[in-house]
């Protein structure tokens, strides 16, 4: 089955004021099929949010992408003017973002929003705009959208904004959908809610969706395929269950192991020594050697690309001595797993 | 009604500063539409300039027949009643102009940055960096005598509050994440400007354009005063003015003997003045959100 995104080698680079270049996402590739949920994770400042607008063509006027490919449904994005581009957007690929009281504009009531999405895209009456923004409303579980529709954003709680700002999103029936850290701003009850409706929703319409996140109790619930990304680097990719049930890079097993747990007694959590280096002084080869419990001379040279088995694939030296060092036990599926030294 | 409009309609109209500021606005509103039965000008002459009532170039202090007195040779209370339009038209049309100009400019400037920002914003120094009432002085004194060239004056050397306004309150809009969404929902720059930044950052400039209209029609009557603006014998305030230069420090051991010669006009003035920029605060506490309580 050909992949509805295939992204070859992305090369996004920020430009600071000493012109110094900055490599926020450097050689990624990956695809997402059809009606999938592909979780990009990773600490802020992988480049997972930089991977996102990437594919919207959306980076900031300081930042360029310098390579690679993004095939969306078989069209090169980044050969496309940025008319052809505005034609895309909101409408083949939408994306909604992490804080829903600052992605609403606060001088237009939510109905004038989802309504400026459906007609924008959609020769359609403001009429029937304006019916189908109920409907949409009425989709993500917003009770009364008549009269919702024409409150404010000020008005509205923050998960209401955010079921608003995925009717928005939705109101053209994307084919991939990008969740750029939904629910970081929402507290905890609604944030399953929030999850719950993007699945419900993902599979009413047989969308894909890319959920950029750092919260890993998200991604064992929700994804189908998990990308580790690292200093503008995959390290690992993986199907969820391969992931959780087998890490092989080190950096994802310091990430699983600093989540907090009610099944073990810890003093202090877990944590990564060091901090993320300098995006404008990465070091050469493997960019996590200088954290990296197993570093040793070969990791000068950048790590290849090794299949653990069938489509998990791990970027390092020495993920064959995982196991070595660190005894990594299981349960069953996915959230279970505990790791002792 | 909407629960907002009624709070913007209450603020309105329940604050004493506000009620003062819209009735004296509406009181010149009312004197520049009825002022040709307020003060009837002569059959076939242009309206606009007052009639001469005498030939002796003294003063003639208040009396039945002029109300506010003579100067010269022309009515103050005509002078007075039809330098009401001129105000209204050199504020309106002054402020219109220059501030479209400078939203132009400003948000072109905010919106794309970089090199055209720079280009755009070294421009507006230069301008700044000139005295405006000398700049407008300058300018009026090339382009002769006449209303139209003081507004052009004043045009072409107001438009850059505005523009340095505009510019800055998109500069931070334009970092604000709605507009990253309705990017991300295809819609173009031209729409992102005009539906989704501007909106969110005209109400400073629209507060600021209601204080400007005051203060320009004093700009426009310093130029009069001096001499460079309206021509001979037309209603304006700063022509009034002009004619009491000689008369100011009275005489004959009398300093206020020809005081109804600058306190008329110069009432007029300075209510105006005042209505605008009650208006102006009005407006500033119903739409800057910083003030809501």
């Amino acid at each position: 089955m050909n992949p509805l995104l295939n992204v070859h080698n992305l090369q996004v680079y920020f430009y600071n004021d000493n012109k110094e270049e900055l490599k926020a996402v450097d050689g990624v590739s990956f695809q997402v099929y059809k009606g999938e949920t592909v979780a990009l994770v990773g600490e802020s400042g992988c480049g997972k949010s930089v991977t996102s607008l990437a594919l919207l063509r959306l980076i900031d006027s300081n930042g360029k992408i310098v390579g690679g490919e993004i095939l969306f449904d078989n069209t090169d994005l980044l050969s496309l003017s940025e008319k052809q581009m505005q034609t895309i957007r909101g409408k083949d690929i939408s994306m909604i973002f992490q804080e829903p009281s600052t992605a609403l504009n606060p001088v237009y009531t939510i109905g004038d929003q989802i309504i400026e999405a459906i007609i924008l895209h959609q020769k359609v009456s403001y009429r029937e705009a304006h019916n189908r923004a109920i409907d949409m409303l009425k989709l993500v579980g917003i009770p009364d959208p008549e009269k919702r529709l024409n409150e404010y954003p000020h008005e509205l709680s923050g998960g209401m904004k955010q079921r608003g700002m995925i009717a928005m999103a939705l109101s053209c029936h994307p084919q991939l959908l990008i969740a750029d850290e939904p629910t970081t701003s929402l507290d905890v009850t609604i944030q399953a809610q929030i999850l719950e409706l993007i699945g419900d929703l993902q599979r009413q319409f047989n969308m894909a969706v890319i959920l950029i996140t750092h919260d890993l109790g998200i991604v064992a619930d929700m994804a189908d395929r998990i990308i580790v990304m690292y200093a503008g680097k995959i390290v690992e990719e993986g199907k969820r269950y391969d992931i959780f049930k087998k890490p092989s890079h080190p950096y994802t097993i310091g990430l699983l192991r600093s989540i907090p747990r009610l099944d073990i007694e810890q003093e202090k959590l877990d944590s990564i020594p060091g901090i993320v280096p300098d995006p404008a002084h990465f070091p050469n080869g493997c960019r996590f050697r200088n954290r990296c419990p197993l570093e040793d001379e070969k990791c000068i040279i950048q790590p290849e690309k090794s299949q653990v088995d069938g489509d998990h694939y791990v970027y390092c030296h020495h993920w064959t001595q995982i196991e070595g060092i660190k005894d990594v036990t299981l349960q069953n599926e996915g959230q279970q797993c505990s790791f002792k030294n | 009604m909407r629960s907002e409009n009624r709070r913007i309609i209450k603020k309105f109209f329940f604050n004493t500063s506000s009620i003062i500021g819209f009735s004296l606005l509406g009181m010149f509103i009312i004197i520049s539409i009825f002022a040709p039965w307020i003060a009837p000008p002569k059959e076939g002459k242009n309206p606009y300039m007052m009639p001469i009532v005498t030939w002796s170039s003294n003063p003639q202090p208040p009396s039945p027949e002029h109300p506010f007195g003579v100067a010269g040779k022309r009515d103050i209370f005509y002078g007075v009643i039809w330098g009401t339009r001129t105000a209204f038209q050199v504020g309106i049309i002054v402020t219109a102009i220059s501030t479209l100009i400078g939203l132009f400019i400003g948000s072109v400037a905010g919106y794309y940055g970089k090199f055209i920002d720079e280009v755009l914003m070294r421009i507006t120094d230069v301008f700044l960096a000139i005295p405006f009432l000398v700049a407008a002085l300058v300018l009026t004194t090339i382009l002769g005598s006449g209303l139209d060239k003081v507004l052009i004056a004043m045009t072409v050397f107001g438009w850059m509050y505005p523009a340095r306004l505009i510019r800055g309150n998109i500069l931070q809009a334009k970092e604000e994440q709605y507009v990253m969404a309705a990017k991300a929902l295809g819609v173009r720059n031209l729409f992102i400007i005009l539906r989704h930044v501007l909106p969110n950052t005209i109400f400073p400039v629209l507060i600021q354009a209601s204080m400007r209209m005051g203060s320009l029609v004093i700009t426009a009557a310093a130029l009069s005063f001096l001499g460079v603006g309206s021509p001979q014998g037309y209603s304006d305030w700063g022509a009034l003015l002009n004619y009491s230069r000689n008369w100011m420090l009275g005489g004959q051991g009398e300093a206020l003997r020809y005081w109804y010669m600058t306190v008329f006009p110069g009432v007029a003035m300075i209510l105006f003045v005042l209505s605008w920029n009650l208006v102006g605060d009005a407006l500033r506490d119903v739409f800057d959100p910083r003030l809501r309580v």
